[in-house]
């Protein structure tokens, strides 16, 4: 199988992109009009962070933060990202591994948007099983 | 226990090369496992229908869980999770300390039975879009079952019905 780059397999969803210096409130409006369980956090094009749910709940509400906080002081910052041009192979051991379920997609610098676990090609999968096997009984022994 | 979908994706993998379906990738295998094998935790987060959402908060945070039953004894008559706090808390202007998470749980949530194998609850929450299934078994809750501990390979294998399934249901919609 040729060895085809992450863009190829992005869905053309709706990006939810946010600035760091936006509070929690524009984020959980956005997130909610969209249904969509996270935003990315950039500058200009540049991705510095990413808010989700899980967020919202153990950074903001459960900390007894205000909705006003800016979105820079609650997001995790420099989230793991995977770049438009690597092998798709890269994205799936990245998933399995860290078990994320959406990965964003960068090319030169710039958030291209976000791969789900959907849009995962299972040919490929089927491929790497002895490998992904591997690593799992590996993270099974540490674990 | 860590899933051990991809291993068990081998075989299936083997019958589509030579039959060229590929639909029944991993759903003969790990898909048709117990739900009870991939439920996480041994203790149930839980709270009363009159527990603040900031005191449900606080508890699911301290679990890392997204998600918490809310229970009357010992009968689920909720769940509470992360996006209810997203819509109907946070987006809805109501304020976590004063709400209580009886006013704003999803009432009566549809159940799993343990015994159920994983592909039917990976399909009734790709169908109704459920992040979180509680697990029932002998009419007692043991457990959740979420998206983020699904097997890998399961989710995997069935994507091609899932994906399927999406389409029929945009024709007929």
């Amino acid at each position: 199988m040729p060895r085809r780059p992450v863009r190829d397999f992005l869905a053309r969803d709706t990006l939810l992109k946010a600035e760091p210096e936006e509070t929690v409130r524009d984020a959980a409006i956005g997130m909610a009009a969209h249904h969509c369980g996270s935003v990315l956090i950039a500058r200009g094009d540049a991705l510095v962070g990413i808010f989700t749910e899980r967020d919202l709940l153990s950074r903001v509400v459960a900390a007894g933060r205000d909705l006003d906080t800016p979105l820079i002081e609650v997001m995790t910052a420099n989230p793991d990202t995977i770049a438009a041009d690597a092998p798709i192979k890269d994205a799936i051991r990245q998933m399995n591994e860290c078990g994320y379920r959406h990965l964003p997609v960068i090319e030169n610098d710039r958030v291209l948007g976000i791969l789900s676990i959907r849009d995962l090609p299972f040919a490929e999968i089927a491929l790497m099983e002895k490998e992904l096997d591997d690593r799992q009984s590996l993270a099974e022994r540490i674990w | 226990m860590a899933p051990r979908a991809i291993a068990l994706l081998g075989k299936d993998c083997e019958e589509q090369q030579s039959s060229g379906h590929r639909a029944s990738i991993g759903s003969e295998t790990m898909s048709k496992r117990p739900v009870r094998e991939v439920i996480q935790r041994d203790t149930l987060v839980r709270a009363d229908p009159t527990t603040t959402v900031k005191a449900a908060a606080d508890e699911m945070a301290r679990c890392r869980c997204g998600s918490i039953l809310v229970m009357e004894g010992e009968a689920v008559v909720g769940i509470f999770t992360e996006r209810d706090l997203l819509m109907r808390v946070v987006h809805a202007g109501l304020d976590p300390a004063e709400t209580k998470v009886g006013e704003v749980m999803t009432k009566a949530p549809d159940t799993i039975d343990a015994d159920a194998p994983i592909g039917d609850a990976i399909r009734a929450m790709d169908q109704f879009s459920y992040r979180y299934l509680p697990v029932i078994d002998s009419g007692r809750c043991i457990g959740v079952i979420s998206t983020r501990h699904l097997p890998f390979g399961a989710v995997i294998g069935m994507a091609w019905e899932i994906d399927e399934r999406h389409r029929l249901a945009e024709r007929i919609w």
